[in-house]
């Protein structure tokens, strides 16, 4: 049980770090950009999550107000949400038949 | 190595034989999952959903249905039911009785479509010159709720017709929306009401899946009002912060579509009450 738990916290992490190993140095418009187009992905995948689309209109708010540091920090957030939609979505095209009772 | 080859090989052989499987043998191991998970529960009454588990809940649900708080909804249904339209007909020109819960949801192999209940309804209205209405709550609950009132002791035998692919395609759609995980809490239907039945979720027990598609419409008392199944789909899948796909689209309607084909057998006992 503790082996499993410790390969599921080492594959959060792990993606984790894949979603934002492409963000470094980005400015606050591309990371939203980068995250309006994961978003729209996980969208035509059936795979949106509620909370990613208010997170990038929270960012964009934050960049009008001209809070820069709360701006980057919310379209990080919002950008690691919508890779991981996009990621659940690809995983589950094959994963759920596993949880056909037989 | 070999071994572990073997290993991977018939595993991967029983999933997809699970995933790909029959309609029919869907069902039986479907039912049987239930069957064998609550024991106790009498034949027939997974229909009263989570109240068929809990033996103290029930009591206070019982209490409930003494004055059942969807009864003037029922009474509304009615008069809906038997107000004419602006071009004189009704509800009684589409639906040779309101006891129709029998006979949904159904394939039209014409449109290609799944067609439920509430669609029947609302595409009665349009074909007689009135506004569709909304499908999740309000007069479309109302009417809902009347003729399930009236086709309470109805079997659910809903059908997947033989050879018809476009059938097939949409029971396997719902039944892939049924076990597939969404949402930022990474849950399927089926980790709650199937794996997941009788644990808990914060105060609340998770009901079975089981029967689920026998009572809708609701009264729920964290509405205060009656709601159709698809508003429950769309609240279930906000719940795990996923994006809910639209009431009576493809997608809810599919679901319904492969849930009600699970419950084949039990009764319909609409409308229901719940938390």
């Amino acid at each position: 049980m503790k082996a499993i738990k410790g390969l599921v916290v080492t594959g959060a992490l792990a993606l984790a770090a894949m979603a934002h190993a492409g963000s470094h140095g980005m400015s606050v418009d591309a990371l939203l950009e980068k995250a309006a187009a994961a978003n729209a992905n996980a969208k035509s995948l059936g795979y949106e999550w509620t909370i990613t689309a208010p997170a990038i209109k929270n960012a964009q708010k934050a960049l009008a107000a001209g809070n820069a540091d709360e701006a980057k920090a919310l379209a990080e957030q919002a950008l690691f949400w919508a890779e991981a939609s996009v990621f659940q979505g690809e995983n589950e095209g094959q994963s759920w038949e596993m949880r056909v009772p037989r | 190595m070999k071994t572990l080859t073997q290993l991977t090989l018939a595993l991967s052989v029983a999933v997809s034989g699970a995933a790909f499987a029959s309609p029919e043998a869907d069902q039986k191991a479907f039912q049987k999952f239930y069957e064998s998970r609550f024991s106790q529960v009498a034949e027939g009454d997974f229909i009263n959903g989570v109240y068929s588990i809990l033996p103290a809940a029930r009591e206070q649900w019982e209490a409930i249905e003494e004055f059942p708080p969807y009864e003037p909804e029922v009474e509304i249904g009615e008069e809906l039911y038997n107000t004419a339209f602006a071009n004189g007909k009704s509800f009684a020109d589409c639906f040779d009785t309101p006891a129709q819960r029998e006979n949904y949801p159904y394939w039209d192999a014409d449109r290609e479509m799944v067609v439920t209940m509430e669609r029947a309804i609302n595409e009665c209205r349009t074909a007689n010159g009135e506004k569709a209405w909304g499908w999740k709550k309000g007069k479309i609950a109302a009417l809902s709720a009347y003729m399930s009132y009236e086709s309470r002791g109805q079997e659910i035998s809903v059908t997947i017709p033989e050879g018809d692919e476009g059938a097939l395609a949409a029971y396997n759609a719902g039944k892939e929306m049924f076990y597939t995980k969404r949402g930022q809490l990474n849950f399927s239907c089926s980790d709650c009401h199937m794996y997941g039945a009788g644990l808990n979720a914060r105060a609340d027990t998770m009901s079975p899946a089981f029967g689920h598609a026998s009572h809708w419409p609701v009264y729920r008392s964290k509405w205060q009002a009656m709601g159709t199944l698809h508003r429950r789909f769309g609240g279930c899948n906000t719940n795990i912060r996923a994006k809910p796909f639209k009431a009576q689209g493809p997608e809810y309607s599919n679901l319904e579509y492969f849930l009600t084909y699970m419950s084949n057998g039990l009764e319909f006992n609409g409308p229901g009450a719940r938390k």
